[in-house]
């Protein structure tokens, strides 16, 4: 598992599905999932945004 | 070669040498019993031990680079700039690294402006001067530039074997040139990935020797463009600036500004007590040993040392732990009914003992037990022998009942579980006290792995016999242990039974240090006879339903084959990524940057596919495809293979000690990972079914549990409110954000809070929260300040819990659980966010593991006490199966509902919803 988010577009799929994986009794895979969505948009952020 | 009067330096290229060592052991990284990745320093002091004792070098030094813009920066800004940041273990490293080499008293050089290898290369040109002959100690072909008749470089041998020298006809060999220097008009031309140096596009190594063969240097190539040709000529043209810069870039200079003196070259007496105290901390006891710091036991310094100049390699660190060889023992092998009698006699009268077994496999209910062994005294142990005849394996077996039934008297066993689930299987209860040395370590160092191997060298410097010694290497040809001659058997046994009661010696007061003895107490050990109740009772699956299933995903499948390779325009095998890529990228040119794999196949991993969703609809198509093939293959048909033919049930395995969370995790099959989110997913759970007609399928899990930890961690009486008034948090969140009363809150305004809840959680930025809810960042912040405005503990929780973290290196759950974050202080922000993120998020997933943990105890203690048919079968996170008999239905869920929401008193009424139904899907 390893998201790149390049673009606004991916930024804001990777956000909905970090959305509707916290609304969810999470499986083990799910929560990995997470975990690495948010490190990818922390990353985009970062790269991307001034307001972080 | 250089005579053997003549005086040598040693120069060594640090960092190269630091990340090879750090790398060599990235399968396998070392840790101290504190969690510290000590791979590189391990690398380091036996690259140095080496060094030391084989070459006895008159003269060292240990060369640095200087963090800080070298004169090639300037140069070119690029330069290096494709390269990873350093790991966050190995630059904790580094002032260990350092002090490692002080401690050898071997003298540091850095000069800040320069790199190593300009530092190396101008000292090593000034020792060629004064007679010296020179080793470059590093790993890094580019030094082939500076070798001459007393310029080596010396590349450390792999795995502690012999180091290769490279003189001048070694590097002519491997570059295919004449002179040294024609190293760099390879390098100019060719590049160097590692150092972004960009060469000329489309000239690898072999065209770039071929090139300096012909026309002897990058000058001699331009000033015979003429005779070049084709695409190479037009590339070698256009990108000549390129080229005359790489070639700078890839040059060691030899002017660095610093002085050559053999008095900042020489080597000192090792410092003892400094050594000493690193490699104490380090946990490098056995290099303690190797180098005589500290006095020894005589068996332990037969070898020649750094000190006496013996001649002996630098082993690798495991060479030199203890081993049954070496460590006095007496393990006995109990062959008869006598012998049986004494040993019952002697164990009846320990207030605990140490048991393992040896199986004939790994599947606890398919496996036989072949012998028993058991441990009460250090160094002391007695092996059980059972025949392979069921029978006659019974009867000895039951000799042991009584004992293993004893109430008073703690078991001790490393994985406990496996071995009470073999004696199961012969009718044996181990009842009492359980002590697990396994569990133990999970929650001292939960990152860690903890098997018995590893456990043994740190705590007790000790190697066991390996399995394989004994069976083989796992695989189709591995033996069974029922093969193993008796002897031979007995004392890895004995061995086994020994080392894990002395482990739990060793290991005993760390609970307490950590502060986790009841978490263990409490917790971790009692969960150890339900989770072997629930992997013995089993769970009915349908296969009748799993094969209907499988029928309707084949031709779903099938159907989006078609499809693909309608989307495609022609015929491939779309199971094929190598046919895959091809169609998508240079068919469909759908990604013109589309990235290969090392074997030059296009990439078409999930993750390089879900971004492309929205470029062609063949994309969707293919994700689609390959989910379906995935449940198919992963659930739908290996399910029914591994239906327990005496049971007629699937029983999963539960492992207590995998996640670093708290949370448990199974295989064989994986059921907590089942997909839900997705309509054939759900669909599976159709397929797990009650035992029998008498039977009902009951599920029951816990409501929103994240978010009601997190109320009653942070204490927010706003939150804790609404959740024990019962009211709806989302809509309270809304009604506060937006300061309007509860029954204005539109349901837009409720998904906007439900959001913000949500992300607080997981860390969403405001940035996150502005895209996610379409508005403006002024007003996102807002309204993230508007909810810690209403729900102020929720921002001190989560100020707290990142300044805990950074304060003490972890964090804990509401029932102690600590979940390390190494992290957490990292000067890179990066990783220190991801850290923080951990920090809030962590405590909350493993409070809500405790909680169900706490809720399994409590049931399954209920249902033994009310005598009661019904058995816990299945635990998915948040949520607990059951299969009931049918007339105790309405007892089960009274036990399971005051249970689970009555687990632990965090302040914050914890909500169960259950339903009973004739499968999973229907009941959940």
């Amino acid at each position: 598992m390893n998201y790149q988010i390049e673009t606004e577009e991916e930024y804001r799929e990777a956000l909905n599905r970090v959305l509707e994986i916290c609304d969810i009794h999470k499986t083990e895979n799910d929560l990995k999932e997470l975990y690495v969505l948010m490190d990818s948009l922390a990353k985009y952020e970062r790269n991307n945004c001034a307001l972080n | 070669m250089p005579d053997n009067n003549q005086k040598k330096l040693f120069l060594l290229d640090m960092y190269a040498l630091i990340y090879r060592s750090y790398f060599a052991f990235i399968r396998t990284p070392r840790f101290n019993s504190k969690g510290l990745n000590t791979s590189a320093m391990l690398g380091v002091t036996n690259t140095i031990i080496q060094l030391l004792e084989k070459e006895d070098p008159n003269f060292v030094g240990a060369v640095f680079d200087v963090s800080a813009p070298t004169f090639r920066h300037e140069m070119f800004p690029e330069y290096k700039a494709n390269r990873e940041a350093m790991p966050e273990d190995l630059r904790k490293s580094i002032p260990y690294i350092r002090k490692i080499i002080e401690g050898f008293n071997i003298p540091i050089i850095e000069k800040s402006g320069f790199e190593a290898d300009d530092v190396i290369g101008t000292l090593a040109k000034k020792a060629e001067k004064e007679g010296f002959a020179t080793y470059m100690m590093t790993p890094d072909k580019d030094y082939a530039q500076l070798v001459s008749d007393n310029i080596f470089m010396f590349k450390p041998g792999k795995g502690g074997g012999d180091a290769e020298i490279w003189g001048l006809p070694e590097a002519q060999e491997k570059f295919g040139i004449a002179t040294a220097d024609q190293v760099i008009d390879i390098l100019g031309l060719m590049g160097d990935s590692a150092d972004n140096i960009p060469g000329c596009p489309g000239v690898g190594p072999k065209s770039a020797q071929k090139l300096i063969s012909d026309f002897g240097s990058i000058d001699g190539i331009y000033q015979n463009t003429d005779k070049l040709k084709g695409k190479q000529k037009e590339k070698l043209i256009e990108f000549e600036e390129q080229v005359r810069l790489s070639k700078k870039l890839a040059t060691i200079i030899l002017d660095v500004p610093i002085e050559f003196n053999t008095k900042n070259l020489t080597r000192d007496e090792v410092d003892k007590e400094s050594l000493i105290s690193l490699f104490e901390e380090l946990e490098f006891r056995t290099i303690i040993q190797r180098l005589k710091l500290k006095d020894v036991p005589v068996e332990m310094s037969m070898q020649g040392t750094l000190f006496d100049m013996g001649t002996v390699a630098a082993p690798p660190e495991e060479s030199k732990l203890d081993t049954i060889e070496t460590v006095q023992h007496q393990y006995y092998l109990v062959e008869n009914e006598m012998q049986r009698a004494s040993l019952r006699a002697e164990l009846s009268v320990q207030k605990e003992f140490c048991f393992d077994t040896e199986t004939t496999g790994l599947n606890t209910h398919l496996a036989e037990i072949v012998c028993i062994s058991f441990s009460f005294r250090k160094h002391e142990a007695y092996c059980v022998t059972l025949p392979a005849d069921k029978s006659e394996a019974q009867k000895i077996i039951d000799e042991f009942r009584e004992v293993f039934a004893d109430e008073n008297v703690t078991k001790i066993g490393q994985n406990i579980k496996f071995d009470i689930l073999m004696l199961s299987n012969y009718g044996i209860e181990v009842k009492g006290k359980l002590y697990d040395t396994m569990l133990a370590h999970y929650l001292i160092q939960p990152d860690l792995k903890h098997n018995l191997d590893l456990l043994c060298k740190i705590y007790l410097n000790y190697e066991k016999v390996p399995t394989e010694n004994l069976i083989g290497k796992k695989g189709k040809n591995q033996k069974t242990m029922r093969s193993v001659p008796i002897e031979k058997l007995s004392d890895y046994s004995c061995e086994d039974a020994d080392l894990t009661l002395q482990l739990k010696l060793a290991i005993d007061s760390e609970l307490d240090k950590s502060n986790v003895r009841r978490l263990f107490d409490e917790i971790e050990m009692p969960l150890v006879q339900v989770l072997a109740a629930m992997e013995n009772a089993g769970i009915k699956i349908n296969s009748d339903e799993l094969k209907k299933f499988a029928i309707v995903l084949r031709e779903q499948i099938i159907q989006l084959e078609k499809e693909i390779i309608e989307l495609a325009g022609q015929e491939f095998n779309v199971a094929s990524p190598k046919q895959l890529g091809v169609i998508l990228f240079e068919k469909l040119e759908i990604d013109s940057k589309a990235k290969k794999t090392k074997s030059k196949q296009y990439s078409t991993a999930e993750d390089v596919l879900t971004r492309l969703v929205d470029k062609h609809p063949i994309i969707q198509k293919v994700l689609d495809f390959r989910g379906l093939k995935k449940l198919l293959s992963t659930y739908v048909e290996a399910l029914p293979l591994l239906i327990n033919q005496k049971t007629g049930k699937i029983h999963t395995s539960y492992n207590q000690a995998v996640a670093a969370t708290g949370r448990l995790s199974s295989t064989n099959p994986n059921l907590q990972n089942i997909p839900i989110r997705t309509e054939n997913g759900r669909e599976l759970r159709k397929a797990f079914i009650p035992s029998d007609d008498e039977h009902i399928f009951l599920s029951a899990d816990y409501s929103q549990i994240e978010l009601r930890i997190m109320a009653a961690m942070s204490g927010d009486e706003e939150m804790l409110r609404a959740f024990n008034e019962g009211k709806d948090i989302h809509s309270i969140t809304a009604s506060k954000i937006y300061k309007v009363h509860v029954k204005e809150v539109t349901s837009e305004m409720r998904s906007k809070a439900k959001t913000a809840n949500f992300g607080i959680i997981y860390g969403i930025s405001a940035f996150g929260l502005s895209q996610r809810l379409n508005i403006s960042r002024s007003e996102a912040k807002e309204l993230i300040d508007g909810y810690f405005e209403n729900f102020p503990k929720i921002k001190v929780f989560m100020d707290s819990q990142i300044e805990l973290a950074r304060k003490n290196g972890f964090v804990q759950t509401i029932k102690g659980r600590k979940r390390y974050l190494k992290d957490i202080n990292s000067a890179n922000a990066m990783v220190r966010g991801m850290a923080e993120r951990n920090a809030i998020n962590a405590p909350i997933q493993g409070s809500a593991a405790d909680i169900i943990k706490i809720a399994m105890i409590n049931i399954f203690r209920q249902l033994k006490e009310q005598q009661l048919k019904s058995e816990m079968v299945l635990q998915v996170h948040d949520e607990l199966n059951f299969d009931v008999f049918k007339p105790e239905l309405e007892a089960v869920q009274n036990i399971v509902k005051t249970e689970m929401e009555g687990a632990v008193d965090v302040g914050v009424h914890l909500t169960v919803e259950m339903n009973a139904a004739a499968n999973w899907l229907d009941a959940h």
